[in-house]
């Protein structure tokens, strides 16, 4: 988990919006350079829920250029990169990519061949052990025996546990291969079919030239985000709970955020009203209403001068 | 005629009852008899007709009798009186008499002292000890002290509690010689393995209440020395993020002191008068520019003077003072007036709304325009929060650039304001009601004798009301 | 207590049912792994809110819980997309939209175009050989038995690993076997990343990132989805309708000056300066409230007399089914949701009164019927006599909106409260005040 994507991370710029494929690159954006962005795939292993969700990762515009000017990433034209890949992939790198994915779908099968195994002993001694210790209300036991199961098989999986470091890159057919392939069974020499999250391989790491974008276009609220960031907070989109960012004090994973912020312009009227519901908003959930923006320069500041000032309010009843 | 008042007094036995059932429950003195005391609906009042029962020709004779009566002797219709205050760009009633009725009628107005209800005079007494019980303000303020006590004393505790962990973790790490796989170890224990990510760290306040109850056990002195000014100096906090402990208790000291402060100033006159001193009002009643116009407008129950007191402005000089003073500055006298004035724009809908039967106010302190009460502010909560937008939709606004530009400008709020109001209204459960108002477009020159007409100045309006409502998918799948 | 209000705000939170939603906070993944991963998802008990902290603290139990829980993270994000033999599905990616398959191609000319298949124009990817419960409510068949996919459905189908789509030979630089490769959407063998799939799928045929995440969002739930018309904001349409409208509604129009003038006669005089509820004597208070009603309202019952139309995003792009609704996708029956898509980083104002009231008009006419409907003026106004859902999406967080039509007009409060005499439960809360 603590692998460092070679820098910079290709940022998939897709019909106006930022999304990033790599899971290592995911894991790096959060931890090294708290951007979170927002999960908006579906989990395969557990499709049916919102509450967990899976790659892609989409970026806010504010995050993408942060990164941009960090030097941390970079912004490709996916659409462009996918067309022209695609057309110039080699036979050899085609062949090549097709043996590496056989063999993670045979390793795969067997994995799971090898733990459905594992499941059936593990149920068949549960009931066992039930039958002899009470004979009594068998039927009965046999559910809660399976429902045990269940349980169990979430603690050690080694499904997981496998295609945790599994992306294309720290994971080749040679190393997929050499693990012992204990159980060979009829069923478990058939290939699983494999979906691969990146594109890479069988398409190059390092976009081209003519593929990179510019600076992505930010809101006025960027100094604000930037300025935020800098002092440490993480910011994921607010509009949700009202308010253009939601401010944590660590990774989201783990606190509850503290404020609910909005960007207001230098010379902008604001509305009284506005700071009553802001500030009403913020305190009803035990968070401070934080409004702030950039102060118009001076020419005799230097361009390099943080120039955002930010006020908390908060609701003080009546 | 004396008759035609019984349904009034029925309905107060009747709201009574609860009242006098509750008693034992509750400790409290009873509840005033609201039903009783805002039983009239409006400021007006209304003088049936007896009912006329065909089959019975002596209904007829008692209709007849009414009318003559009304006649003879028509029933007064009282019109309370208020002046308008420049500097607050409202409408102050001073006459105690017109504040209750006003109050009691239909929900007009808010006390300058008090929440909304003027009852400043009240609790002055209560506080002086002159009468008993405790006004709602002093619950209020009784109950947010103890709770911030309780926050601090958790905050106290969390902090006790890291630098608990912090030594521990110090003391493993000293003495332990593989440091680094101790506390990962300790943790899959707790946290990975069994999938339930428990943290021991949790603090309730009921716990925080709990350690409350036995400290003063432990030592009577430090709880002293920890009230809610030393706490914070006490604690030099210099690393927390969080700004609610210690601002939180910033905030309590200098409010208390503010809460305090007229009230011992008065206790010492009290006591060198040896408490003969008379209480004045020192409360007026103000009503909103909505409210007072439409009391005049609308009603005709009340009568508004100048700010110096000498000439009764007409609904029709009141109309153009509303309109200026909804700006901020006030506008200077101008020929022009827009359709869009704020004023004419809010009291449409306050109008509308007040027309079909609801109390209508401020929704000032939930971040929305108005609320909309069933009868009033005593009986229930207000069930409906009203957001005023106005809309250009008459081919007039899109005319030129230069006025969609002007149009865009006033109609468009942004979506995360929109939001916010919205989870306001979630969390006090209020249902809220984006109401949006038509705006025509200028009065053309050559008509201009029907700017004059107010009712056919608003008849040009429209009023479109939609309900908006936080959809949950997952709640809605069956 | 002057003023319940207040008292409303200290009200237990947990009661609030509206601001309880796991999915509205990232969720501690660890709690995952309370799930067991190859089981099928209806069985599925979600486990409760994990626990947060307030601040950092430089305790190394807290970094170790947090890296925990990015581990947890990690591994399951890492969970691979893998189809079993046994219920694989492949389909092929069609870049240029539905075609006949190649066998077919010579047999008529008219189906190289690729209309005559008969197949929705925005489709890009067939699957040859369907099966499997998806298809009962995604995908059109052709008459070669091959099912045709929306790029929604196709993207919504990788993305949870229920689908492997190829590439087609065409875009596969195939160098080998040159024949016929132009154009060729079969099989080339090779499978598309996720990544790839968002790049030919997200954008086209009016597949907006945050349409995309409403239907996924919500198949995740188990709805049903499908496009309405209003999908596709037809543009050439609006020139034509658009001239006589102007027409009706400049200036205040014959109808309108008759109004005015009945108005002013029906009251005679007293709306001018008021006092509008009349000099003199009055006889009730529903009198009073009768001769108060001068502001016109809309009335939600009265036909929208010119239907103007709809403009995106303010128009429904989403038919929405529960899963308990029998669904058909050979003849849809009416939608339990009309759904609207607004991207609030394009569109950052919110709708206006015409943009909202078009919309409205455009779906049909329902109003609150029922028995507790007709006995609760609450309800009845909550419910309203059309209504929408607007999901406003800002970078992959969706919110969803019920606008509805409320017609408090229709709604004559103080003759009710009249009418109902004792009967008070209609018009308060069933909780007695505090």
């Amino acid at each position: 988990m603590n692998l460092e994507p070679s820098l910079p991370i290709p940022i998939s710029y897709i019909a106006g919006n930022y999304f990033v494929f790599s899971i290592d690159a995911v894991t790096y954006l959060r931890r090294e350079h708290h951007i979170c962005g927002v999960l908006m795939g579906t989990l395969p292993q557990c499709p049916q829920q919102n509450v967990f969700l899976g790659l892609p990762l989409e970026l806010m515009p504010e995050e993408a250029r942060l990164l941009v000017e960090k030097g941390v990433a970079c912004i490709v034209d996916e659409i462009k990169a996918q067309k022209h890949g695609m057309k110039a992939l080699m036979a050899e790198d085609r062949k090549k990519y097709l043996h590496e994915l056989e063999s993670q779908g045979l390793q795969a099968m067997r994995l799971q061949h090898s733990r459905k195994e594992q499941q059936k002993e593990m149920a068949l001694k549960k009931i066992e052990d039930k039958k002899l210790a009470k004979a009594k209300k068998m039927a009965e036991k046999q559910a809660t025996a399976e429902t045990q199961v269940s349980a169990e098989e979430t603690q050690a999986d080694p499904m997981i546990d496998l295609f945790a470091d599994s992306q294309p890159s720290s994971s080749t057919p040679a190393q997929l291969a050499s693990r012992p392939a204990s159980i060979a069974s009829s069923s478990a020499n058939v290939t699983m079919g494999v979906t691969p999250a990146t594109a890479h391989p069988p398409l190059p790491l390092k976009p081209a030239d003519d593929q990179l974008l510019p600076l992505p276009e930010v809101p006025s609220s960027y100094p604000l985000f930037s300025h935020l960031h800098a002092e440490g907070y993480f910011l994921s989109p607010g509009l949700r709970f009202g308010c253009q960012y939601v401010a944590y004090p660590g990774d989201p994973l783990r606190f509850h955020s503290h404020f609910v912020v909005v960007s207001y312009e230098w010379d902008e009227e604001m509305d009284l009203m506005d700071l009553i519901s802001g500030g009403r908003l913020g305190t009803g959930v035990k968070k401070g209403f934080l409004v702030g923006g950039a102060e118009k320069k001076h020419k005799d500041i230097g361009e390099q001068k943080d120039t955002v000032r930010t006020f908390s309010l908060e609701w003080a009843g009546m | 005629m004396a008759s035609q008042s019984s349904p009034v007094p029925v309905a107060a036995t009747e709201a009574a009852s609860p009242a006098t059932k509750n008693n034992p429950r509750r400790p409290r003195p009873p509840r005033p008899n609201y039903r009783h005391i805002h039983r009239f609906p409006l400021p007006v009042s209304v003088h049936p007709l007896p009912p006329l029962i065909p089959h019975n020709p002596l209904s007829l004779v008692s209709v007849l009798l009414s009318y003559l009566t009304y006649f003879i002797a028509p029933p007064h219709q009282e019109i309370y009186s208020a002046y308008f205050d420049w500097d607050t760009s409202s409408v102050h009633v001073t006459d105690e008499k017109a504040i209750r009725a006003l109050w009691q009628m239909g929900f007009f107005g808010k006390g300058s002292l008090s929440r909304s209800e003027p009852s400043w005079l009240e609790r002055e007494k209560k506080r002086r000890g002159l009468l008993g019980g405790v006004t709602s303000e002093e619950v209020t303020r009784q109950r947010r002290s103890e709770r911030r006590e309780l926050k601090l004393e958790r905050a106290r505790m969390e902090k006790l509690a890291i630098e608990e962990r912090l030594k521990a973790e110090a003391v493993a790490r000293d003495s332990s010689d593989t440091p680094a796989e101790q506390p990962p170890l300790s943790l899959s224990d707790s946290g990975v393995t069994d999938g339930v990510a428990s943290t021991t760290e949790k603090f309730s306040l009921r716990k925080a209440r709990e350690a409350r109850l036995l400290g003063p056990q432990q030592s009577v002195v430090q709880d002293e020395g920890n009230g809610p000014g030393s706490q914070s100096k006490g604690s030099p906090s210099g690393k927390t993020v969080r700004f609610s402990p210690v601002v939180e208790a910033k905030e309590f000291a200098s409010d208390s002191t503010v809460l305090h402060l007229p009230g011992s100033t008065i206790h010492g006159q009290a006591a060198d008068d040896g408490g003969e001193a008379i209480l004045q009002n020192e409360e007026h009643l103000q009503l909103s520019n909505e409210e007072a116009f439409f009391l005049v407008y609308g009603l005709g129950a009340l009568q508004i003077y100048d700010t110096k007191r000498n000439k009764i402005l007409p609904s029709t000089s009141l109309l153009p003072l509303f309109r200026r003073h909804s700006y901020f500055p006030p506008r200077d006298i101008s020929p022009e007036f827009q359709t869009d004035d704020p004023f004419m724009v809010s009291y449409v809908v306050y109008h509308h709304f007040r027309s079909l039967g609801w109390v209508v106010r401020s929704g000032v302190k939930f971040g929305v325009d108005y609320l909309l009460y069933n009868r009033g502010p005593v009986f229930s909560h207000a069930e409906f929060a009203i957001v005023v937008i106005p809309s250009y939709d008459d081919p007039y606004w899109s005319e030129t650039e230069e006025r969609k530009a002007y149009c865009a400008s006033k109609q468009t709020r942004s979506w995360w304001w929109f939001h916010c109001v919205n989870r306001v209204q979630a969390q006090v459960r209020k249902s809220l009601v984006v109401c949006y108002v038509n705006i025509p477009p200028p009065v053309p020159a050559n008509e201009h004798t029907t700017s004059e007409d107010i009712g056919a100045l608003l008849g040009r309006y429209n009023v479109r009301e939609t309900l908006i409502r936080r959809w949950v998918p997952n709640r809605t799948r069956d | 207590m002057a003023d319940t209000d207040e008292a409303a705000i200290h009200l237990p939170r947990d009661s609030a049912p509206m601001d309880t939603d796991l999915s509205d906070e990232t969720q501690d993944f660890r709690m995952l792994n309370n799930i067991s991963f190859l089981t099928d998802g209806s069985q599925l008990t979600l486990p409760k809110r994990g626990e947060k902290d307030f601040e950092p603290n430089p305790t190394l139990y807290q970094a170790d819980i947090l890296s925990a829980s990015r581990q947890a993270m990690h591994n399951a994000l890492s969970y691979p997309r893998l189809h079993h033999p046994r219920n694989q599905i492949v389909g092929v990616y069609a870049p240029d939209g539905p075609a006949p398959p190649p066998s077919a191609a010579g047999e008529d000319t008219q189906l190289k175009s690729g209309a005559g298949v008969g197949i929705h124009p925005d489709s890009c990817v067939y699957v040859p050989i369907p099966r499997g419960q998806f298809f009962k409510t995604m995908g059109q068949a052709d008459r070669w038995n091959r099912t045709w996919l929306l790029p929604e459905e196709a993207l919504y189908l990788l993305e949870r690993g229920s689908l492997d789509i190829r590439w087609p030979r065409s875009m596969t630089g195939s160098d080998e076997e040159e024949e016929g490769s132009e154009g060729s959407i079969e099989d080339s063998g090779i499978p598309m990343s996720l990544q790839a799939a968002y790049a030919c799928f997200i954008g086209r045929g009016g597949l907006a990132v945050e349409r995309f995440t409403v239907y996924s969002g919500l198949k995740r739930l188990g709805y049903t989805l499908i496009r309405a018309p209003g999908w596709t904001d037809e543009e050439e349409a609006e020139a034509e309708e658009e001239a006589p409208e102007g027409l009706i509604s400049r200036g205040p129009g014959l109808a309108g000056i008759l109004g005015q003038f009945l108005q002013w006669f029906q009251s005679p005089i007293t709306t001018a300066a008021g006092p509008v509820a009349g000099v003199g004597i009055h006889r009730s208070y529903n009198d009073i409230y009768r001769k108060l009603a001068i502001i016109p309202w809309h009335n939600p019952v009265a036909d929208p007399s010119p239907p103007s139309r709809t403009h995106a995003p303010y128009c429904v792009v989403f038919h929405v089914y529960k899963p308990s609704t029998p669904f058909r996708k050979t003849s849809p029956p009416a939608p339990d949701f009309r759904i609207a898509v607004v991207n609030a980083r394009t569109n950052t104002t919110i709708p206006t009164m015409s943009q909202i009231g078009s919309l409205l008009d455009s779906t049909p006419f329902d109003p609150p019927k029922g028995e507790k409907m007709e006995r609760m003026l609450y309800l009845r106004l909550r419910q309203g006599y059309r209504s929408i859902i607007l999901a406003v999406v800002d970078q992959g967080v969706v919110s969803y909106l019920r606008v509805a039509d409320a017609g408090f007009g229709k709604e004559k409060l103080y003759a009710a409260k009249a009418q109902a005499g004792n009967k008070r439960s209609g018009f308060t809360r069933p909780k007695p005040k505090g």
